[in-house]
């Protein structure tokens, strides 16, 4: 949340363009004199998915220190505990599945009708944040960030720049934004070889290698306008690309026969007695993407409506739609904001729910005539809605608790998959409770 | 895309300055609720976990770290 004393002061037009900048771009006018003030945000969030899938803790703090003279620092950090498990990218079968951990060592089976997940996995991940707010001239600032994030296989280290300019008598801020994020992957047990076959537990993995990286750039410009006293719009347009690794190293396909209608036994499995019919799923190690963003902030009566619509294309195929209302109904002392979301994408075009023997794969060789495959989830059609409701309750002027609880179902709209082997939907609770201070 | 975007962005610049306000009227403009983002932990968990469970993510903002995320 944001605080009166501070936020409450602050130029509008100057306010957040840009996600990051919100927090720290919201100048005080009169503030007082160079008196350092403290902006303390904390925030736990708890992520739990039905059918023993993932699981998350997340406890986070900001603290943004206003240095006075339109000058902020903000610095973040927040650690997720994750537990449970993930699809693997196999699908459902009428026998029973063997497959080997991602660490190449230890076999876990699948039974009949039961979607195949990797193994109960263990993760945390700690994020840090900085970020300055520095005021050029009178009416240009420049925020500089960066971030770092580790877990136990990956690594990402990402620098940001954002150049913000305010004219029209302040009622229109232009920003033009950079970011670079350097990625490094490191799987244990190594890099899966890409559409080559998983292996039995114990004997020897295919690999390329113990880590990978990939590079990533953003760039970001975009426009807030003051419309009118009760309304405010925000337009962004982002062109991103990445090179590098891309797969999911946890992930397979499986290797289906066609004539049994089940994972492939025999055929080209007997000539390395160790080869199991799922291959590792490969990507293209490029993805560039567009996308463009509105929103509109518009007060009521008392109520506020907060409402925006994100297009986003890339060259994978995937086109998406996201829409988000929050309604905020202000009540005597508190207020309630029920939040609706709306989420639709398509496939990507290597999305592919198996690998069919004849069709994809030589029957007697095992060669495969694709290039990129990959059947996570993530990048099937889908569609997504959230329906939540918060509850805040300012405790002073500079004090506020809130808490929010919403429900997310997640729907893959493959209409190809037969019956018995779609993915099923994800259903997940999502709780958080805030508390924000101002010292 | 990229040229119509520009476009978009032109038009809608050429036409602001006849929108907005006078300081002395941003009395709503100015209250917690009418930020774009009003609340920043509640947007920095709802990116995160559909970074995490779709195959799209970014348009509000440039930064952030990435992450293997399950």
């Amino acid at each position: 949340m944001q605080l009166k004393n501070i936020k409450g002061q602050m130029s509008v037009a100057a306010c957040a363009l840009l996600q990051v900048a919100a927090p720290v771009s919201e100048a005080a006018d009169n503030d007082t004199g160079n008196e350092t003030r403290w902006d303390i945000d904390s925030s736990v969030l708890i992520y739990s998915e039905s059918d023993g899938r993932v699981s998350a803790f997340e406890p986070g703090v900001r603290v943004g220190i206003d240095l006075g003279d339109d000058e902020f620092v903000n610095l973040q950090i927040v650690a997720d505990a994750l537990t449970g498990a993930t699809p693997n990218g196999a699908h459902k079968s009428t026998v029973v599945q063997t497959f080997t951990t991602p660490s190449g060592n230890t076999p876990y089976t699948v039974q009949p009708g039961e979607l195949p997940k990797s193994t109960t996995f263990r993760d945390s991940r700690v994020a840090l944040t900085a970020e300055w707010d520095k005021p050029l001239t009178r009416l240009s600032s420049v925020l500089l960030g960066a971030s770092l994030s580790d877990e136990i296989d990956y690594t990402s280290l990402s620098l940001s720049g954002t150049y913000e300019h305010e004219m029209n008598n302040k009622n229109t801020t232009l920003a033009a934004g950079l970011a670079t994020t350097f990625d490094t992957i490191n799987p244990i047990g190594g890099i899966p070889l890409g559409l080559n076959p998983m292996r039995q537990a114990g004997s020897a993995q295919q690999r390329v290698g113990t880590d990978d990286t990939r590079t990533s750039v953003d760039l970001i410009l975009g426009v807030t306008q003051v419309i009118d006293r009760k309304t405010l719009m925000q337009f962004n347009y982002t062109h991103g690309s990445s090179s590098g690794y891309h797969n999911d190293y946890n992930n397979v396909l499986t290797v289906y026969d066609p004539l049994t209608n089940a994972p492939l036994v025999g055929d080209w499995l007997t000539l390395d007695a160790n080869d199991m019919p799922y291959l590792f799923e490969k990507r293209p190690d490029s993805r560039s993407k567009d996308i463009f963003f509105v929103r509109a902030v518009h007060h009521l009566e008392e109520d506020v409506i907060n409402l925006s619509y994100r297009f986003y294309t890339d060259d994978w195929g995937i086109t998406s739609h996201t829409l988000d209302l929050r309604y905020r109904y202000q009540m005597d002392g508190s207020y309630l904001v029920p939040h609706l979301r709306y989420y639709t994408q398509t496939g990507a075009d290597f999305y592919r729910h198996n690998l069919k023997v004849d069709t994809d794969i030589d029957r007697a060789t095992g060669a495969v005539n694709v290039d990129f495959a990959s059947n996570d989830y993530r990048l099937a059609p889908s569609d997504t809605v959230t329906v939540g409701l918060k509850y805040g309750l300012p405790l002073s002027d500079d004090s506020e608790f809130s808490m929010r609880a919403e429900v997310m179902t997640q729907t893959i709209t493959d209409s190809t998959v037969p019956a018995g082997e779609e993915t099923p939907g994800l259903d997940a609770i999502i709780l958080q409770f805030n508390y924000s201070l101002l010292w | 895309m990229r040229f119509i975007s520009v476009l978009f962005m032109v038009v809608t610049i050429s036409g602001c300055s006849s929108l907005g306000v006078q300081p002395w009227e941003r009395d709503l403009l100015a209250k917690d609720s009418m930020q774009l983002v009003p609340d920043y932990f509640d947007n920095y968990f709802d990116e995160h976990i559909y970074f995490s469970k779709e195959a799209t993510s970014g348009g509000q903002g440039v930064g952030g770290g990435g992450c293997g995320c399950n």
